[in-house]
């Protein structure tokens, strides 16, 4: 069940795309994104689709596997897609039982659902060709600068790294509590809300437990280790930019560019 | 009254082509009221196993009677199964979730929808046989020892009433005092409430000394199911799995060769150093 997540994890393969620098990743992610956002257009929206297809299969990462990222969201996708379906005023199309679905409602519905489907599998092929590690590395990186104004960037970028270290220790262990109350009779699917709500505190309550007796070891292991954050810590493998890395900044800047003299066509 | 695993097979990843199986092609019957013991190497698929007996996960393929009745059945109670076929997980701190140790054990009972009175009346019995005093029912789970955590999980289990008890790695980070005292405690169960003892182990001494009989996997496989005796007889199959028999019963087999003692049937110290004791007073 929890296993079928597949968004936010890492897929190893040997592409040039898991071989780049983790910033440029997160830019071209941020970059792809705010491109889905500048104008809602047929030749914009085919022109990211492609440029997204392409590095899917550049990544070597399976489409399969990347749709399979998109069922555990299914269910928002489709809402707001009948919601915008349904609500957006217009030329009347359908009238039934009071319901009107106007055109402009079709296409704004379709536009959306594109957008988010376009918005997920974007942002999820960065976490499948990005180790968490390189990830934090490379936040970390790009916002050194602002460690000059005070703000605690190592830091954050620790936090950040051990959370994502830590989510599958903790499905993990939510797999094995779920059985472990399971064994013992629990059952999560009868009556009403307040009553399953109520059936999964002999889950939260061991998960939670479990979660801060991690973190006090890791902090215990931390501090006997010396640990201090800041400036004087160097990396065992700092990230150095590489020629691919240019190449890839150059393909980022045509794709802005093209998505923004597509806005006005 | 049994539980009968036909052909079981179990893999944690049925979509990648090349299957690799748990558990492949398990045949066992499991008789009621015996004690026995589950060993085999970490990833030999004994927890795979103990997981298949009540429901918890489904078998790739292959069929699991219980009582003669098909668990895989759609019509049939997997809620129903897990009462009478209670599984103890290695770590306490998986299922401890209570304010008091009296409202945790609570739990089970409560999930199979007995009255109040009952599920009390469970309850104390549950604790009073793994030897809590009413002193420590109002305690918090989470400020015991490890080895109390570990018997109020099993007191958990045991209000449920079950037939079957399942134990995985029941001595799993216990002092010598602890892990004696738990495994008297399933012996004592077996034998005085005529419960069947499952209990899942890699330490051989402590399966040796206490199950009727050996279930040894190797690779998602049964190899032997025998008594303890019959399975240490098998010390190269044994070694080559890379399991390692009990000292005593090298020590015993050696002697039974030299002709000093009659029965190599020895698995603990204390065994040994009796019948040792026996023998050679025999001969002066």
């Amino acid at each position: 069940m929890i296993k079928d997540i597949t968004i936010g994890q890492y897929y190893k393969t040997e592409s040039i795309l898991h071989q780049l620098d983790a910033r440029v990743k997160l830019f071209a992610t941020m970059i792809f994104v705010i491109s889905l956002f500048i104008e809602r257009n047929v030749f914009n929206y085919v022109v990211a689709g492609t440029a997204l297809l392409c590095l899917i299969l550049v990544s070597r990462v399976p489409i399969g596997y990347m749709l399979r990222g998109l069922k555990p969201i299914a269910v928002v996708l489709l809402f707001s897609i009948i919601i915008n379906m349904l609500f957006t005023p217009g030329i009347p199309l359908i009238t039934f039982l009071g319901i009107t679905i106007t055109i402009q409602g079709i296409k704004l519905a379709i536009y959306i659902g594109c957008r988010y489907v376009l918005l997920i599998l974007g942002s999820s092929l960065m976490t499948f060709t990005t180790t968490p590690n390189e990830l934090t590395d490379g936040l970390e990186k790009a916002f050194a600068p602002l460690a000059k104004i005070k703000m605690p960037v190592h830091e954050v970028a620790m936090m950040m790294s051990i959370t994502l270290r830590f989510i599958p220790i903790l499905t993990e262990e939510l797999d094995k509590i779920t059985k472990a109350q399971l064994a013992r009779g629990a059952d999560f699917e009868e009556g009403n809300l307040f009553h399953r709500m109520k059936g999964y505190v002999p889950i939260l309550v061991p998960l939670f437990v479990a979660a801060i007796r991690r973190a006090n070891d890791l902090a215990l292991a931390m501090e006997s280790r010396c640990y201090q954050g800041g400036q004087s810590r160097t990396k065992m493998k700092p990230l150095q930019y590489k020629k691919r890395d240019a190449i890839a900044y150059a393909i980022i800047f045509t794709y802005l560019g093209v998505m923004i003299v597509g806005a006005f066509l | 009254m049994s539980i009968i695993i036909d052909k079981v097979s179990y893999t944690y990843d049925i979509r990648s082509k090349e299957k690799k199986y748990a558990v492949k092609d398990i045949k066992l019957v499991l008789p009621e009221g015996e004690f026995i013991g589950i060993i085999g190497q970490t990833g030999s698929g004994k927890s795979t196993l103990v997981q298949l007996l009540n429901g918890l996960i489904k078998a790739t393929s292959g069929a699991i009677y219980y009582n003669g009745e098909d668990i895989y059945d759609p019509n049939y109670s997997l809620k129903e199964l897990r009462k009478k076929v209670g599984l103890v997980f290695q770590y306490p701190d998986y299922q401890l979730f209570g304010a008091t140790v009296f409202e945790d054990v609570c739990y089970g009972p409560k999930n199979i929808g007995l009255s109040k009175l009952e599920i009390q009346k469970r309850a104390f019995d549950a604790l009073k046989k793994v030897g809590f005093d009413s002193d420590i029912y109002d305690a918090s789970p989470f400020e015991l020892s490890g080895g109390q955590k570990k018997r109020v999980a099993i007191a958990g289990i045991l209000a449920m009433e079950p037939e079957y008890l399942i134990l995985d790695e029941p001595s799993a980070g216990l002092d010598p005092k602890g892990r004696e005292q738990i495994l008297a405690l399933m012996k004592q169960l077996q034998q005085n409430e005529n419960i069947s003892i499952i209990m899942v182990s890699h330490s051989m001494e402590e399966v040796a000394q206490y199950a009727d009989r050996l279930i040894v996997m190797d690779q998602g496989q049964v190899q032997m199911f025998d008594t303890p005796n019959q399975v240490f007889s098998r010390v190269e199959e044994l070694e080559a799995m890379g399991l390692a028999v009990p000292e005593t019963v090298y020590l015993a087999k050696e002697l039974k060769k030299k002709g000093i003692l009659e029965d190599d049937n020895i698995f603990t110290t204390k065994q040994a150093v009796e019948s040792i004791y026996e023998a050679l007073a025999k001969q002066m």
